[in-house]
């Protein structure tokens, strides 16, 4: 069976970076006595991907593998013993058993299927961004930033790859850009920041970019340009940035990705 | 959020900050308020070497069952956060608590190379302990040495407080109870030392005088009164079914050297190679039974998911029931899917049978440490390798579909000729000829034959240990010679030859038989900017050599001289079971070339039989002893 397991990395694992969260998870998975399955050769690995890598000193809530079993086990069974051999900062929040792939036809991968990603981020007290900065971005039309992708690097307008923008205060969120309908649902901020501390005296604002490997918006170029509104060089320090969910599309609805069976 | 003893905008401005946050998976906590002695567990060097390490392993799980003890660990801070430290003021700090270490009650450090005594000093300097033992007060904790360079502990005794002499399972609960009598009597820490050296095993430096001759040779070497010992015998576990094994290893989240279970088959070996000062003061070899070695790779494998595990002990070879477990592990994990590495086994059918098993041929070596290039040198190292047993090997090995071999030599043994070195190359050449012998269909393209030397460096507690060691401009010269004579070889596109650099070797050839009176030097060295000495990129031989000349620490008085038989030793006050006679007697013979056997083939009546237990038990069956005791 082909299971997409989402989990969070919190706290003190923000220092890890993504190819130690792999090796991480592998042994996990070896800690269980869940019958994974690996390739073949002399170096078998087993059969498992990961959405999206999260770089080193950002946390999450919304981390995904795809991972095969050699025989049939319950979301549940395999929630409750990933979890009895998880370390201290990491958690296994959902497990979503996939339909079967259809023989002779590629397997879809979480990774493809990503195509926005929901980040809070926090500028840290001491840095000189206020929530002025992050008005003015949600109200920019554009916003010209330099771009690094697989392919290419260049000018990119930044505007079109961020779509909604949320200010947090003492109570509600409140909204203050939003293209089309809006993925920030009460179970969102539930489960996307159910292993974040917000600090009080920051200032923080969620937004939901466009994710995947084509056309990725990522946090700190969002967080670049608080900075740049605010007069000063982008520091990783000056924030802490925390991944709440990855989504995908499912038929033409763009949902959680463990909402997806496919 | 778990407390780190770092700041973000530190964490996020050095190289892997996963190297000081701790967390990992088995790691030990305890509740500060049920523990009364808190134990710092030392490793000086980087993160992914000291966790590598299985000594620590093992100790790290046993004082954590001691109730009331809290053992943590500490690793040396890499180069970029050592600056930050000593800019920010910043106490090192130990992994689990991320507590300052000079607030625990012991530091003990392992020695496992002479070339880490400088980041002894960055330890002990960081976590802002005074670096000589006399300068320490009541709020310091006991610092404490062990491993294999606390069989000369002499250059660095000034730094440390005890050093524990031999195998760590034995003593340390009755030295930390007796640590927590001391303090509950509100004893000093003077007073707790000297009752400590009556704790066998424990050696506390300040206990005893020195005095030298004119010539530099140590006149004297005895305690300060009668109630210290005159000597001091290692320790080492007799039975290591009643003994201590991590159960649940910690697993690191970096890609760390070892990152795999290791199973820890046998201590000591049987072979006696004379330069090995391993193979002497780990006598006598003990084995770990077959079904303890099948238990503990199940509870490590399950506790840690690692998906190796590797065999390890001295010569793994020569462990009784190696076919057994090798079989064993190969059946019950297949499913699993680990993979069994098994470093260092002899070549022969066996071997390469299991070897076939567990690695790709076509991508994997064939490793020989012949450690001389002719069969006299090799009798003279006692090492029982023949030049037959070698080429047969690397034969079968080839027909195996084997195509590359690594080869290692030392150079610069005692009574070494100019035959010796080129012996080196023609031994590569016919095993390169061994692989053009066969036919044509069953070779697999171009056959690769590494060489590589180290520079020999005699070790106390060896045979070899009143035997001058070469010069640098020597060891420069025959390993010229050495490529030059590979260079001529008809095969030479296919042997390629590395060599060791022969400025660290000098140093540690001072190091390893040195005295007292070095610790100045290692002090200067590491105040004029000297760690990471055992990393090449980091070893500053200039430095050192104008701190040991500023001292005049001759070179030719530590490395170069012909030792007296009865000249006083520095280490000689420490026992290790194997006597000074029979040492003596084996440099005798080597010099004579004459090999002695192992210790399964006859007992040689080294001495080590006084401890009762291992192979002198097994052995005492098979005459031999009597007739050397006798
Ligand atoms: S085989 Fe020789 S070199 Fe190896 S550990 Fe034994 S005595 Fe030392
Ligand atoms: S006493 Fe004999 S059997 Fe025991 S270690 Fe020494 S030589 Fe080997």
């Amino acid at each position: 069976m082909r299971a997409r397991i989402r989990f969070s990395k919190f706290g003190s694992m923000k220092y890890l970076g993504h190819l130690d969260v792999m090796r991480y998870f592998q042994k996990a998975i070896r800690r269980t006595d869940l019958d994974v399955c690996y390739s073949e050769g002399y170096h078998p690995h087993q059969l498992m991907s990961f959405a999206q890598p999260l770089s080193l000193a950002l946390t999450s809530d919304g981390e995904y593998f795809d991972i095969e079993f050699q025989s049939e086990h319950s979301e549940a069974e395999i929630l409750a013993k990933l979890n009895a051999v998880m370390g201290e900062e990491f958690a296994v929040s959902y497990v979503t058993r996939r339909d079967d792939y259809v023989p002779n036809t590629k397997k879809t991968t979480s990774m493809s299927l990503i195509c926005a990603a929901a980040y809070y981020i926090e500028a840290k007290p001491g840095t000189n961004v206020t929530k002025e900065h992050v008005h003015a971005l949600a109200k920019a039309s554009t916003f010209p930033v330099l771009r690094k992708t697989k392919s290419s690097e260049g000018e990119f307008d930044l505007c079109k790859g961020i779509h909604e923008i949320w200010e947090l205060t003492d109570s509600e969120p409140v909204c203050l850009r939003l293209d089309g309908e809006s993925l920030f649902t009460k179970d969102l901020w539930r489960t996307g920041l159910a292993n974040f501390e917000r600090e009080i005296a920051s200032v923080g604002f969620a937004c939901l970019t466009d994710a995947g490997s084509e056309k990725n918006v990522s946090a700190e170029l969002v967080a670049g340009a608080i900075s740049r509104l605010a007069g000063a060089a982008y520091r990783i320090t000056d924030y802490r940035i925390h991944r709440m969910e990855l989504f995908g599309k499912d038929e033409e609805k763009v949902v959680p990705l463990w909402k997806i069976v496919l | 959020m778990r407390k780190l003893a770092l700041s973000e905008e530190i964490l996020l401005q050095i190289e892997k900050p996963a190297r000081y946050i701790g967390g990992e998976i088995n790691m030990v906590k305890k509740d500060l308020h049920q523990v009364d002695v808190r134990f710092c567990m030392c490793f000086p060097d980087v993160y992914e070497v000291g966790m590598s390490h299985l000594g620590i392993q093992i100790l790290y799980d046993m004082l954590n069952k001691q109730e009331g003890t809290w053992c943590e660990r500490v690793y040396s801070p890499w180069v970029d956060l050592d600056a930050i430290m000593r800019r920010e003021q910043i106490p090192l700090f130990a992994l689990e608590s991320q507590d300052p270490v000079r607030d625990f009650d012991f530091l003990g450090i392992t020695l496992q190379y002479e070339m880490c005594y400088t980041n002894v000093l960055q330890i002990l300097d960081l976590a802002k302990i005074p670096l000589h033992a006399s300068d320490r007060s009541a709020s310091d904790p006991i610092v404490i040495g062990g491993g294999p360079c606390s069989y000369n502990p002499e250059p660095i005794a000034e730094f440390f407080d005890i050093f524990y002499m031999g195998e760590g399972e034995t003593r340390y609960f009755e030295l930390l109870d007796l640590y927590r009598a001391c303090k509950k009597e509100g004893k000093s820490r003077y007073e707790f030392l000297r009752a400590a050296a009556k704790v066998p095993g424990m050696y506390v430096p300040s206990l005893y005088r020195v005095s030298y001759n004119e010539d530099g040779t140590l006149a004297s070497f005895s305690p300060l009164d009668d109630e210290v010992p005159a000597r001091v015998q290692k320790e080492i576990v007799h039975d290591f079914h009643d003994s201590f094994y991590p159960e649940k290893p910690l697993v690191p989240y970096l890609k760390v050297i070892q990152d795999r279970v290791v199973l820890e088959v046998q201590r000591g070996c049987i072979r006696g190679c004379r330069f090995c000062q391993a193979g002497m003061v780990y006598r006598p070899v003990r084995e770990r039974s077959l079904e303890d070695l099948k238990q503990l790779a199940e509870k490590m494998l399950a506790a840690t998911g690692q998906d190796e595990i590797t065999l390890s002990s001295l010569s793994t070879s020569d462990y009784s029931r190696l076919p057994e477990l090798i079989g064993y592990l190969m059946e019950r994990f297949r499913d699993k899917k680990v993979n069994l590495s098994l470093p260092s086994l002899r070549i022969d059918a066996f071997s390469l049978d299991v070897m076939s098993k567990v690695q790709d041929v076509s991508k994997s070596s064939l490793t020989f440490a012949p450690e001389a290039g002719t069969q006299r040198m090799r009798d003279v190292i006692n090492k029982g390798l023949t030049e037959e047993e070698i080429l047969g090997g690397a034969r079968e090995a080839f027909r195996g579909g084997w195509n590359k071999v690594k080869l290692y030599f030392m150079l610069g043994l005692p009574g070494e000729r100019e035959e010796d070195v080129q012996g080196i190359a023609y031994l590569a050449e016919k095993i390169a000829k061994e692989y053009y012998a066969l036919p044509k269909e069953s070779r697999k393209g171009k056959v690769g034959v590494t060489i590589s030397t180290s520079y020999f460096i005699p070790k106390p507690f060896t045979p070899f240990q009143w035997a001058p060691m070469l010069a640098r401009e020597q060891f420069l010269e025959r390993q010229r010679l050495l490529q030059a004579t590979v260079r001529e070889q008809l095969n030479k596109k296919s042997l390629s030859y590395h060599w060791h650099d022969a400025e660290t070797g000098e140093l540690e050839g001072i190091l390893a038989r040195g005295d007292r009176r070095l610790f100045k030097s290692i002090e200067d060295a590491y105040r004029a900017g000297c760690i990471f000495d055992a990393w090449s990129e980091h070893f500053q031989y200039e430095k050192w050599r104008e701190v040991l000349e500023k001292n005049g620490v001759s070179v030719e008085f530590y490395n170069l001289r012909q030792r007296a038989k009865d000249e006083l030793l520095p280490w000689d006050f420490i026992d290790i079971g194997v006597s000074q006679q029979f040492l003596y007697r084996e440099y005798e013979r080597s010099m004579q070339q004459t090999t002695t056997p192992n210790c399964r083939k006859q007992c040689s009546g080294c001495g080590v039989s006084k401890f009762g237990c291992g192979v002198c038990v097994d052995a005492r069956t098979k005459k031999g002893e009597e007739q050397h005791e006798g």
